[in-house]
């Protein structure tokens, strides 16, 4: 843990340079700005997100086989805590400004799975967690970081898909609960193929901060440790986006996140090791540009993803999918 | 560069954004800032209406904060939506 954050400390204050204290610095309570914002098309950012019509691959324990339609509902928000920059001007960062900031990330995630009787909400995601964001403005790129020093995500299957889960003597319920640590570091600039293209590169990590893995080592009405704790913790990720000149007030886009994940064992053998697998989230779309505000509907887009699957004790499962229409909200 | 944005609009426009007038001080660098960020836009986007315009610090500070509050990817396009609305209200 020590050398991540002196490097990103280190980076900082590079970053930073002279120039920057010759001017006035600002400090800013609850105020948002718009240093690092999650890419478009990242699967699980602190955002209020509808994916409807949607569809995916069957569950572990659907009772009906085969695809479905399942929306999925995210709700959630990076909350501003407090901002310091050497640019008085909301807004984007001019070249030569940098700033850096608290925010309290917080979101949920569900899917609901319409094909099961008695359309079973299959499980629910929360996750909480502090993050310090970081951005410094050259003359035609920027530079940014984000640092989340503690995270902590919950999860819970439905009662009712649980219910028709248990139906199955080999069902278990895991409890998959962790507090982690996560970083990304951002490449960003505009006007690379067009007059008002914007372009970002990303790369980022993330790990459970404790040795027990990313779930208990016993099920969630017993003692005893039954479960083989996860072995390769450390997610990395790549993400790349491109939007295109603004039309009608929105900007046309693709984003594209990759990330390498564990896929849960969670009774690991030589015969039967634990697994990891790329997962892949793709969106096309439309969407305000970035700091826009007073517009309620901030994208809609076509999503698929594919890889290992993101809902709780489900990672167990790989090779799954899921596509729909989105659409993102905020004000 | 130094802005010559007049005083009384960059109260407005501070006070806009922070809700409380600032010191003299933060009043000149975000004046300053405005004035970086989307002057040369306006200026250029100016001498490109019909007819053309040469405004003055005060319409060009005026712009600048509709610019400012404007949607836009780019500060050019935040600019141009600023010329547009002045444009617009001179009748042009």
């Amino acid at each position: 843990m020590r050398r991540p954050r002196l490097f990103l400390l280190a980076l900082g204050l590079l970053a930073v340079g002279s120039e920057g204290y010759a001017q006035e610095i600002q400090t800013k309570m609850f105020r948002d700005a718009v240093y690092y914002e999650p890419l478009l098309g990242e699967p699980r950012p602190a955002r209020t997100m509808l994916l409807i019509p949607a569809w995916s691959k069957e569950f572990p324990h659907s009772v009906e086989p085969g695809s479905r339609f399942a929306w999925q509902i995210s709700l959630g928000d990076e909350l501003p805590i407090l901002t310091v920059s050497n640019q008085v001007l909301a807004g984007r960062l001019d070249p030569g400004k940098w700033g850096v900031g608290l925010w309290i990330p917080i979101s949920f995630h569900v899917i609901e799975d319409f094909k099961d009787v008695s359309n079973p909400i299959v499980d629910t995601d929360y996750r909480f967690g502090f993050m310090v964001k970081f951005q410094r403005r050259f003359e035609k790129m920027a530079l940014g970081v984000r640092f989340v020093p503690w995270n902590h995500e919950s999860t819970h299957l439905g009662d009712e898909y649980t219910l028709l889960a248990a139906r199955d003597p080999a069902f278990e319920r895991i409890n998959v609960s962790y507090e982690n640590w996560e970083y990304g570091f951002s490449l960003e600039g505009e006007e690379l193929f067009s007059e008002g293209d914007v372009w970002k590169i990303r790369q980022g990590g993330r790990k459970p901060l404790g040795k027990d893995g990313y779930y208990s080592d016993h099920l969630l009405d017993s003692e005893d440790k039954t479960l083989t704790p996860s072995v390769a913790n450390f997610e990395p990720s790549v993400g790349l986006e491109y939007r295109f000149s603004e039309w009608r007030g929105r900007q046309a886009y693709l984003s594209a996140d990759a990330r390498h994940q564990t896929v849960y064992t969670y009774h690991q053998t030589p015969e039967n090791p634990e697994e990891r697998q790329w997962s892949f989230n793709w969106q096309i779309g439309r969407a305000v540009p970035e700091g826009t505000g007073g517009v309620p509907l901030k994208q809609y887009f076509v999503q698929f993803y594919r890889g290992v699957n993101p809902y709780g004790q489900l990672r167990s499962q790989k090779d799954y999918w899921s596509a729909g229409i989105g659409f993102v909200f905020g004000l | 560069m130094a802005s010559d944005y007049p005083g009384r609009t960059i109260l407005i426009a501070y006070f806009f954004e922070n809700k409380e007038a600032g010191t003299t001080a933060e009043r000149q660098q975000f004046s300053d800032e405005l004035f970086n960020r989307f002057d040369a836009h306006i200026v250029t986007e100016c001498a490109n209406a019909v007819p053309p315009l040469d405004p003055s610090p005060r319409i060009r500070a005026s712009i600048a904060v509709m610019a400012q509050n404007a949607p836009g990817a780019t500060n050019k396009v935040k600019a141009r939506r600023g010329v547009a609305a002045y444009l617009t209200f001179r009748g042009f």
